[in-house]
């Protein structure tokens, strides 16, 4: 991906974010409501919507990304399982089907496959043969996760997988996402706002911010010791173990700019605590620093 | 002392299925007790059975030691002002059709404490509260934010001046920051109105911040 921007009416959403994708990694999108992470990536998957514009480059094992390739070579997985999966077909019809969508495969053959697929996700036959209002929401997650990995894809898109689910729940279907993703050599983009997911599950992680990327690098490093101060910010603001009890969390002033609404200056600078002329001036680009990329003209940790 | 909220042996059950097994707690007043648990341990029919918002098959419920689970519809409305809900999603929670202040104000109505003379003042001073400004009153849900219609909410649920608030999962659908911005909130509300919360959340780090005890729940029953 090099140079996305997705344009709206109201202004541009995302607004040149890079990154490119290992074979069989695991890379996490994070940031808030309205960064730009869904949007960025679902251009991987050419689904934005219809009135948005989208510029740049996005390749797929170096070709651009067609229609055809949805459902066979990239995959998603959405936030809400009920979305991925129709009402009225049995769960194994529904795999049979994609199945057959893209191989000269037999009915027989097909619903054999269907069947394969959602016994490694750990649904069986009960399962299997039942409509999606009949299982919980963590096992329709897993039927939509053996949905998405059925004909093998190079890249699985997981939008927010686990949002809906709680906490224990959450844990063991992203573990099986990795899992089932790592068996079959597919490369996960993982969308969260799950910092704790992120930290356990991703190899390597990209902070965006008003439709940019601000850090990106090693999930470990990048979580444990950020250096740009948005990613800074949205760290400290987590409630966990360790921090004193009933005292304020501290929280990052202001909201994120609207679309559009980004000067000339760094998106994050006025909400920045060390901001300076600057930041407001000149919109900070990636460069490495502390083995990452990072795009803010004081990232901490490096002398001013 | 009676306790704010003393609940004993309550049981819950949906048809056959008993989702709520004798669990026994109590809430001090201006005390802050968190209820955790995966989903499906029974928490949030818990919450809805303290609000009577569904009838347990046995067990007491007791609101400054009055019984709220066999009380008379007329009765349990008098003492309704005193304990407020906040539920998840505070878009769902809201009008989509009416201003924010009207919302705000619709408690007061209800239980017939608004006039005319100071009901607009009171609003103003809710929204200045929970850090909302004027001008988001004369606003429609949709034109604010997740965050800021969690403030409608606790707003709302503030207007009765009770003595205490049932929050139910009340960040589960925000972003991390505006969690950070929501928990501060209740915790400054808690210092400066003696509120006392009844927190119930499946996110552990959240609840073991604000609250002063956490009880944790599985299959419908209080795990020591």
């Amino acid at each position: 991906m090099d140079g996305l921007r997705i344009g709206f009416p109201d202004g541009e959403a995302v607004r040149g974010v890079s990154f490119d994708l290992t074979a069989g990694e695991v890379f996490a999108l994070v940031g808030e409501s309205g960064a730009g992470k869904s949007l960025t990536a679902r251009a991987l998957l050419g689904m934005v919507p219809r009135v948005a514009t989208v510029r740049g480059k996005v390749l797929l094992d170096g070709g651009p990304v067609t229609p055809a390739h949805l459902g066979r070579r990239v995959a998603l997985i959405p936030q809400d399982a009920m979305s991925a999966l129709s009402p009225v077909h049995r769960v194994e019809d529904q795999l049979a089907f994609a199945v057959r969508s893209v191989s000269r495969a037999g009915r027989r053959e097909a619903l054999s496959a269907a069947r394969g697929a959602l016994a490694a996700v750990g649904l069986g036959p009960d399962a299997a043969g039942a409509y999606p209002h009949a299982l919980s929401g963590g096992m329709r997650q897993r039927a939509v996760i053996a949905l998405a990995l059925v004909n093998g894809p190079a890249l699985v898109v997981a939008d927010e997988p686990t949002t809906a689910l709680d906490p224990e729940r959450r844990e063991q279907v992203l573990t099986l996402l990795r899992e089932r993703c790592a068996a079959t050599g597919a490369t996960l983009l993982l969308v969260s706002h799950d910092l704790t997911a992120v930290r356990r599950d991703a190899d390597r992680v990209a902070v965006m911010y008003a439709g940019r990327i601000t850090e990106l690098g090693e999930a470990e490093p990048v979580l444990e010791r950020p250096v740009a101060p948005y990613t800074r910010g949205l760290l400290a603001s987590l409630p966990r173990t360790g921090l004193p009890r009933r005292t304020r969390l501290p929280v990052l002033a202001g909201a994120p700019p609207a679309p559009g609404a980004v000067g000339g200056g760094c998106g994050f600078a006025p909400r920045c605590p060390g901001a300076d002329d600057l930041c407001r001036r000149e919109e900070p680009v990636l460069r490495a620093v502390d083995g990452r990329a990072v795009a803010c003209h004081h990232p901490s940790g490096e002398a001013a | 002392m009676t306790p704010l909220l003393d609940v004993r042996d309550l049981v819950v059950r949906y048809g056959t299925r008993q989702v709520v097994d004798r669990v026994s707690f109590t809430v001090g007043a201006g005390e802050a007790v968190g209820l955790v648990g995966p989903s499906g341990c029974g928490k949030s029919t818990t919450a809805l059975a303290v609000l009577r918002l569904l009838q347990p098959a046995a067990g007491t419920v007791r609101f400054a030691g009055v019984d709220l689970t066999h009380l008379p519809e007329r009765e349990l409305r008098r003492l309704r002002p005193r304990f407020q809900p906040v539920f998840q999603d505070p878009h769902g929670a809201l009008s989509p059709r009416r201003r924010i202040r009207d919302q705000i104000a619709e408690p007061l109505r209800v239980h017939g404490r608004w006039s005319r003379a100071d009901g607009p003042a009171r609003v103003d001073e809710l929204m200045e509260r929970v850090g909302l400004s004027p001008a988001h009153g004369l606003r429609l849900p949709h034109e604010l934010s997740g965050g800021q219609c969690q403030r409608v909410v606790i707003a709302r649920a503030l207007a009765t001046r009770p003595e205490l608030l049932v929050l139910d999962e009340p960040t589960s659908a925000l972003d991390p920051s505006l969690r950070a911005e929501i928990l501060n909130l209740l915790m400054d509300l808690r210092a400066s109105l003696r509120v006392g919360f009844l927190l119930i959340s499946h996110d552990h780090a959240a609840v073991r911040h604000v609250s002063d005890r956490v009880l944790t729940m599985r299959d419908g029953r209080l795990i020591p």
